[in-house]
């Protein structure tokens, strides 16, 4: 990444495409990725979102957006954009659009629509190698509706529909999918995690991604304050402490070869992470939960022994 | 004896907790109570409707519908009387109460209408001292349940316990909640409601169909958000001190709504549409950035 035109922060106040005024929650995280997103992809962009929280955003007759937008249901966000692809395609090829409007096309859902419902027409989006961005916001769970578990809500979390009870003392007792890994198994060009709390490696990331033709894929976390239990004012702190304790790893993979891009030297203790939310709040009161917190953090800690013995010993080699 | 409360409140404020409260303490004193409400994109800060029945005579009680014609109205947040969408006070009943939790005068509200008793109270400053948060369900509840002149305190401690234990508060909380449920309550006083005119079911209207470019919404103006005022949603206000400001620019990149912008004097914060949710305050590297709530300032 010799040339890239992020340098320092001072490249990031740029113009907005995103103006304020929204009706989505205060210190909403997804609105923060997204509103970075839009700015590193520049004004000629047509969004398809799938039903979720950013749908919100756009309220007839009110949009924040200056560029354009396109509803779908929550299965076919990926049908949509290849629609648009496709019309786009064949206009500028008859000559009715100047090769200069060509617009890129993204697709914004949440983390249920990714993981759950829209995950067969995701699917076969990137099996047809269909050129558009896709950038899932994750809050881990359906957080529009009132936060009920989703196929991305991690275990031990409290959510409306998995509250904890002295037999399931955990909260929710499923495992949090690894959408990474499933979209990385359809080996598409592009493919990063990303968190607003690192908004250089965001942007650094959106801009390489620029360089492939094909499916580009974007997984970011999204700290939500009123389903997560937080102040407004901790959402950044919510997703650095998430990176740092080693639970969201910031990585990408260019045609499936995975690289870390930010590998702490020592990851925080998960309990700093947990214990400032609402929804891990069963984990430590009225009881200290030392099970489940344990088997949370061995399994963090079992996966970045496997990055530590590869990419770490392998940059030393070099 | 029929007493037709309406709640309006921003999300996140407990509008419909308070609603619940009044619902379980008016039970608990022997009526027949009905409590419930609108169930849409609830979202912080987006404006909240709950309704409370409360009746000795179920035959009253056959209609389940929005309340239309109340004679108690509770507004958790001023703001919302500007917003013509809310329109907080439509249909309120003559010689009917309202209650508005706000720390400015309203005399306009009752020049507009004299035949209103209006009744207000500074709630965010009460639950902040006594609870140490801006949520206001406890003490609106238990404002709606001493202004029917119908409850005792009694009721309305056992009303908080209930609804308050049924979604996990306890301990601590619950006894800060309590005793701002104590305050409230004594510092107000009822006033004999009106009887609301019960409105028998209205005719089904059938809509003529139209063609599609008159039906189908279509936004030609982008980027037209601007125009709602958001920072009404706000408690506290994040105010930029720019002598000790060092120009970095992390407020601007962190500001989830992009309303601190760049200018060349340095960062300026937009009023009008910050929801003052703080990040800026809390990421600041050399604490420039400090806050003050919101009635200070103005």
């Amino acid at each position: 990444m010799a040339q890239t035109r992020y340098r320092s922060l001072k490249d990031l106040l740029g113009e907005e495409y995103v103006v304020p005024g929204t009706p989505l929650c205060s210190g909403c995280g997804a609105l923060l990725t997204f509103r970075l997103f839009h700015k590193a992809l520049g004004k000629k962009v047509v969004w398809v979102n799938a039903a979720g929280c950013i749908t919100l955003m756009i309220v007839y007759p009110f949009s924040p957006l200056k560029s354009s937008w396109m509803y779908t249901a929550m299965g076919c966000a990926p049908a949509g954009a290849q629609g648009i692809r496709d019309a786009l395609d064949i206009l500028i090829e008859k000559g009715e659009v100047d090769p200069e409007e060509d617009l890129k096309v993204v697709v914004v859902t949440g983390d249920g629509a990714a993981n759950d419902i829209g995950l067969q027409s995701a699917s076969g989006a990137i099996h047809r190698r269909l050129d558009f961005y896709y950038l899932c916001y994750d809050n881990e769970a359906f957080g529009n509706t009132g936060f009920q578990f989703s196929p991305s809500t991690p275990y031990g979390s409290k959510t409306m529909t998995s509250l904890p009870t002295p037999l399931i003392p955990e909260g929710h007792k499923g495992r949090k999918k690894d959408l990474f890994e499933i979209w990385r198994a359809h080996n598409p060009p592009y493919l990063a995690t990303v968190s607003p709390s690192h908004p250089m490696d965001m942007m650094r990331k959106i801009e390489k991604a620029e360089r492939f033709k094909g499916p580009k894929l974007f997984i970011s976390i999204s700290p939500c304050p009123p389903g997560w239990g937080y102040d407004t004012m901790k959402t950044i702190r919510m997703a650095r402490l998430a990176v740092e304790t080693g639970v969201w790893p910031l990585k990408e993979a260019v045609h499936g070869e995975v690289r870390h891009t930010f590998i702490p030297r020592s990851l925080k203790p998960l309990e700093e992470y947990l214990k400032e939310q609402e929804r891990f709040k069963h984990l430590f009161y009225p009881l200290r939960r030392e099970d489940i917190i344990g088997r949370m953090q061995r399994e963090v800690e079992e996966y970045w022994r496997k990055v530590y013995s590869t990419e770490v010993l392998e940059e030393k080699k070099d | 004896m029929l007493i037709y409360a309406r709640f309006h409140g921003r999300g996140g404020q407990g509008i419909k907790t308070a609603s619940r409260i009044l619902g379980n303490a008016a039970h608990l004193e022997g009526y027949f109570t009905q409590d419930f409400p609108v169930y849409g994109a609830e979202r912080r800060g987006a404006p909240i409707v709950a309704f409370t029945k409360i009746t000795d005579e179920p035959s009253t009680m056959f209609d389940r519908g929005y309340i239309l014609n109340p004679n108690l109205i509770l507004i958790a947040d001023d703001s919302l009387l500007d917003d013509p969408i809310v329109n907080p006070l439509a249909g309120l009943q003559s010689n009917g109460t309202v209650f508005i939790n706000t720390s400015k005068s309203i005399d306009r509200l009752t020049r507009d209408r004299c035949d209103i008793r209006l009744v207000t109270e500074d709630l965010i400053d009460l639950s902040l001292k006594y609870v140490g948060r801006t949520i206001l369900s406890t003490g609106l509840g238990s404002i709606a349940a001493k202004l029917t002149g119908i409850i005792r305190w009694s009721s309305v401690e056992e009303g908080v316990k209930e609804e308050l234990l049924e979604i996990g508060i306890k301990g601590e909380i619950l006894e800060k909640n309590i005793i701002f449920a104590k305050v409230c309550f004594e510092r107000v006083y009822p006033s004999p409601l009106p009887i609301p005119k019960i409105v028998k079911s209205s005719k089904i209207v059938t809509i003529s169909w139209l063609p599609p470019p008159i039906t189908i919404p279509e936004v030609r103006n982008i980027g037209n958000t601007e125009i709602r005022k958001t920072g009404n949603w706000r408690i506290f206000k994040p105010i930029i001190n720019l002598e000790k400001c060092n120009r970095c620019g992390l407020c601007v990149v962190y500001c989830p709504e992009g309303v601190v912008v760049m200018n060349s004097e340095g960062p300026e914060i937009k009023y009008d549409n910050c929801k003052g949710c703080l990040i800026c305050f809390n990421e600041c590297p050399v604490k420039a950035i400090g806050y003050l709530r919101e009635v200070e300032t103005s």
